[in-house]
């Protein structure tokens, strides 16, 4: 005891020291978590984002104007759930027959995630594409998942001037939306979720 | 005493530490959000370049213009650089269809310099983050579409650039010229502009038939009218050829029921 109150002051003073180190080692800790978690979910958006718009791209591919592209989207809790969409791909001469593939991307729940003290529903996107064989179709065969990180997920039909509309023959654009929460979310980090979205127009150009 | 000195000097020296590992870890902050905003400012800059690039090509290639008078047949009828933009409004980059002199023509979408206008990228729920946006729109010259052409010059070819910045950016006066910045060349397409007149009028002046009707039956000879001329003769015309901006004449034979529709194009009949 005698010891502690001889070095009081020096030992207010290495308390100090070390509270302020342990501090700055924290803090440094964090980032580079936050650093690291934010690539990750960058990562996956990307990833997510190039083959969503490769699907939209070939959209309705060697159809006529008259052919139906798509379903209309079905939308659940402020996410769109299920989305079903048709191209035809031309087959070797000398018939170049079309073969129909339809392309469907459901939403499904995953897990919870906290961030500030809120509580978000998670999902993941499954692709599931099928063929037309005659008049039937062939089974639905999964094809892709996204991250199972998603919290929010919407396709948007919109006309000539960017306008929502609710019907297949008007819409010009589809607007794509989606959020991804990072893998290790931090209490500090800016947004809590990274969000991507892009506006491609349709076929036929 | 000397107890007291070694104290405060190991305070400096880890205070000055703190200090640097804080000022690291603000600029690595920094970073971060930039990373998380640059994303969604892509989507806001893709938004912005396809409602623009669905626009017409020129004012003197929409519909009603075209109607009147005959499909564009050089760059020098195209409207001006020193005419771009709404000429004293802006268009709505974000919602077009609520601007209530909405933007036709993609060179509607030019900005006076240093001009920003907010496009927020909407998030679920009726969240939003703040962006500002610029486009910019030249003629390029067609030969190098990374040159620009200069002043009064016009060519078939447009650049539009889309520059986008946070609103945090300009809070703290960085990234001036836009942080996410998305360039694309829009060249006049005749066939575009076809399927918006037959869009707007039906198909009537520039679409040929691919099966016309069969003729009819020859009337009998009237010896006061003079006869019609038989649609497959051939008629000499002089050709007008526009390629990379220059005019360029040819004769050519066409047949007779062509012709109007080679005059409707600029040609001339007879020999050049």
């Amino acid at each position: 005891m005698w010891f502690i109150f001889d070095n009081l002051r020096a030992l207010m003073i290495a308390g100090a020291v070390m509270l302020m180190l342990l501090t700055a080692m924290t803090r440094q800790r964090e980032l580079g978590v936050e650093q690291l978690s934010v690539y990750a979910a960058k990562s996956h958006s990307l990833d997510l984002a190039e083959w969503l718009e490769d699907d939209i791209a070939t959209l309705g591919s060697n159809f006529d104007s008259t052919t139906v592209r798509f379903l209309l989207p079905t939308v659940q809790g402020g996410n769109t759930t299920e989305f079903t969409f048709s191209r035809d791909t031309v087959g070797a001469a000398p018939n170049f027959d079309k073969v129909r593939i339809e392309t469907r991307y459901r939403l499904i729940d995953t897990d919870t995630a906290v961030l500030q003290d809120t509580t978000y529903q998670m999902y993941q996107i499954i692709r599931d594409t099928r063929i037309q064989q005659g008049a039937g179709w062939s089974a639905w065969l999964e094809d892709g998942r996204s991250s199972p990180r998603l919290s929010y997920f919407m396709i948007s039909l919109l006309d000539d001037l960017g306008q929502l509309v609710t019907t297949e023959s008007q819409t010009v654009f589809l607007k794509m939306d989606f959020s991804i929460v990072p893998p290790f979310p931090q209490g500090r980090q800016y947004l809590n979720q990274l969000s991507w979205g892009t506006t491609i127009r349709l076929r036929p150009y | 005493m000397q107890q007291t000195i070694l104290a405060m000097l190991a305070l400096m020296i880890v205070g000055s530490f703190t200090l640097n590992q804080q000022r690291g870890a603000a600029k690595t902050y920094n970073e971060l959000v930039d990373d998380e905003l640059e994303i969604a400012a892509s989507g806001v800059a893709m938004h912005v370049m396809e409602l623009i690039g669905n626009r017409a090509f020129d004012s003197r290639t929409l519909p009603d213009q075209t109607n009147v008078s005959g499909m564009l047949v050089g760059s020098s009828e195209l409207t001006a650089e020193s005419a771009f933009g709404k000429q004293g409004t802006t268009c709505d980059l974000d919602e077009p269809f609520k601007d209530t002199s909405p933007c036709l023509d993609i060179d509607d979408a030019d900005m006076a310099p240093d001009q920003w206008q907010d496009v927020p990228f909407r998030l679920k729920d009726g969240k939003e983050l703040p962006f500002d946006v610029r486009v910019e729109v030249f003629y390029v010259d067609p030969s190098d579409l990374d040159k620009p052409l200069p002043t009064g010059q016009r060519s078939l070819h447009k650049k539009v650039i889309v520059k986008v910045r946070a609103k945090r950016h300009v809070r703290q006066n960085r990234y001036n010229d836009g942080f996410v910045r998305l360039e694309r060349i829009f060249s006049y397409d005749i066939k575009k502009a076809e399927n918006r007149l037959r869009e707007k009028y039906g198909p009537t002046v520039v679409e040929t038939p691919t099966d016309p009707p069969p003729p009819p039956p020859p009337p009998p000879p009237d010896p006061n009218v003079t006869p019609k001329t038989d649609p497959n003769a051939l008629v000499a015309i002089c050709h007008r050829r526009v390629k990379r901006g220059k005019i360029t004449w040819k004769n050519r034979t066409v047949k007779q029921k062509f012709v109007k529709k080679h005059i409707g194009h600029g040609d001339k009949l007879g020999s050049c």
